[in-house]
């Protein structure tokens, strides 16, 4: 799946998970549908608001790669 | 002289020190626990699984032990629990989940060991939602209730940790916080609870959530039991290389007063979209008593705050994911629908939006940071609201729904505690007021990083300015 595009239907979502070696019941296809798909675009607006974010804590100098008070 | 049943909601270390001059002991304390819960476990589902054999036998070696003088800590003889997610030897760990969970891989927790070694007697294990990942529909263990009201929940993950304090089954309880699971259900239930920063106590021998932010520590009935656990489970841990070395030490004397200080409010958190009026007045009449010992209030501003509502289920669905996998492939019918749904996301969100998400939270850590540059501690509503009443989950019918109950932003939405969770800085909740349905509210009190110390005078010199106990009634 590409970054922005949201997945079509349950059946989307059930040969994606098939391909990791997962499954799901009829019920939790549909509810993880709405769940992926509304976090994908939530992300992808945070993603357009914001052009000035840091590199992620892979790189951020703060309490998660500090020493300091070790 | 005191009997252990009029000592059930006293502070743990009140009790300890009540125990060291002999007005009751060790045993009598473990009895009196393990007979409410008896009493009161069927009602609210604090415990999944006790141990009364193994508690009675330690209860006996550790009165002999006062009897002759030897006091292990400040916490020797007091009875405490443990959130379903740490490896324990005497007892199984279920995560809360009705899965076979295998900790093979895993060593016995150090909190726990720690604690014992400290002279304070594990009696059982305490509900939580599903791998501390919920909302949990159904729990294989029985659903927690709040003790203020069956009727209402008691906030999670921890729930049993905070219903057990809170109904006087135990003298304190050890919880797991990732983004406000301590926090939240302390506050829900009316006790202290405390995350300290991130890496103060070990993790090793816990079931992770999402490691780069999740916290072991204290639900108490005091700020000084929170302390005390800091000083006895912090330090350096060869099972955990990611422990802090500098172990807690705590100040020597109580704050008299907060003059000298700088606390900064949480503008966004005192906002009616976020709060409910009644969680903003609580706590703005909890800023007015800060103020009142001297403390100078300022206005403080976190403005990515809401964000974490995206942020958040991407980093935990997308590692949850990878840890619960094998168990998702060969037992998924028996994980519950809530957690199996939140973490099947994890394998289907692209890497490049989970990337996104590092950076978003990294961009809030470092507001957090700065909204902390030139104050002594930050304050807010612990919550938006009180315990919110239980009631039977309805699926989500389409984009807009899910948005709005799943992503939402407001006052149910659990946002008061993520930012700091993911800047790692040690935030505190104390109990602050009722509201008027009887049901407590709670003031988050945020310090710097490793300033748990701070954290912790401030909420102590608030405790003993407030002067309240809070006890559900039908339980003293």
């Amino acid at each position: 799946m590409a970054n922005d595009e949201l997945f079509k239907d349950a059946n989307d979502i059930e040969s994606a998970l098939r391909a990791q070696g997962f499954r799901a019941d009829e019920h939790d296809l549909k509810e993880i549908l709405l769940r992926v798909n509304g976090l994908v675009e939530g992300l992808l607006a945070l993603q357009a608001a914001h052009t000035d974010l840091p590199e992620g804590l892979g790189s951020y100098n703060g309490w998660w790669a500090s020493d300091s008070g070790k | 002289m005191t009997l252990a049943s009029e000592a059930t909601f006293k502070a743990a270390a009140i009790q300890a020190l009540e125990m060291r001059e002999g007005q009751y002991s060790p045993s009598d304390l473990v009895e009196n626990y393990l007979s409410r819960i008896q009493a009161h476990n069927s009602s609210i589902r604090a415990f999944i699984n006790l141990d009364e054999a193994g508690a009675r036998a330690r209860a006996t070696q550790l009165s002999a032990e006062l009897e002759n003088g030897v006091v292990r800590s400040r916490l020797h003889g007091t009875v405490f629990a443990v959130k379903d997610q740490l490896r324990l030897s005497n007892l199984p760990t279920t995560g809360g989940s009705a899965t076979k969970v295998d900790t093979s891989t895993l060593p016995v927790a150090t909190v726990v060991r720690r604690l014992e070694d400290a002279g304070a007697i594990l009696v059982g294990t305490l509900n939580t939602h599903e791998f501390h990942n919920g909302p949990t529909r159904d729990f294989p263990f029985g659903r927690p209730r709040n003790p203020w009201n069956l009727a209402h929940s008691t906030g999670g993950s921890s729930s049993g940790s905070a219903a057990s304090v809170s109904a006087g089954l135990c003298s304190f309880s050890v919880g797991g916080d990732t983004g406000g699971s301590i926090r939240a259900p302390a506050a829900n239930c009316g006790v202290v609870g405390l995350k300290p920063t991130w890496s103060r106590v070990s993790r090793a021998g816990v079931i992770p959530l999402l490691a780069s932010m999740d916290c072991i520590g204290p639900l108490t009935r005091s700020v000084e039991d929170a302390e005390a656990f800091l000083e006895i489970c912090s330090g350096a841990d060869p099972a955990d290389r990611t422990a802090a070395r500098n172990h807690y030490v705590a100040p020597g004397s109580d704050l008299q007063d907060l003059q000298g200080m700088t606390i900064g409010v949480i503008e966004e958190l005192i906002a009616p979209s976020m709060s409910s009026a009644e969680a903003i007045s609580a706590a703005k009449e909890a800023i007015g008593v800060l103020e009142s010992m001297g403390a100078r209030v300022v206005s403080r501003s976190i403005p990515l705050l809401t964000e974490t509502r995206y942020v958040m289920p991407a980093l935990v669905s997308s590692e949850a994911v990878n840890y619960h996998a094998d168990s998702l492939r060969t037992q998924y019918d028996l994980f519950d629908r809530n957690t199996r749904c939140s973490m099947l996301v994890g394998a289907l969100i692209p890497s490049n939006l989970v990337k996104l998400a590092d950076r978003v939270r990294a961009s809030l850590a470092l507001q957090v940071t700065a909204a902390l540059s030139d104050v002594d501690a930050l304050v807010g509503p612990t919550a938006g609201r009180s315990a919110p009443p239980i009631v039977e989950f309805e699926p989500y019918t389409d984009a807009d729904d899910i948005r709005k109950r799943l992503y939402g932003v407001g006052i149910a939405s659990g946002q008061h505690t993520r930012p700091f969770s993911f800047a790692g800085v040690p935030a505190l909740t104390v109990p602050c007021g009722l509201d008027a349905s009887q049901l407590p509210l709670g003031l988050q009190i945020i310090g710097k990083h490793f300033g748990d110390s701070t954290v912790l005078s401030i909420g102590r010199a608030f405790e003993k300015a407030l002067g309240r106990t809070f006890i559900p009634t039908g339980y003293s």
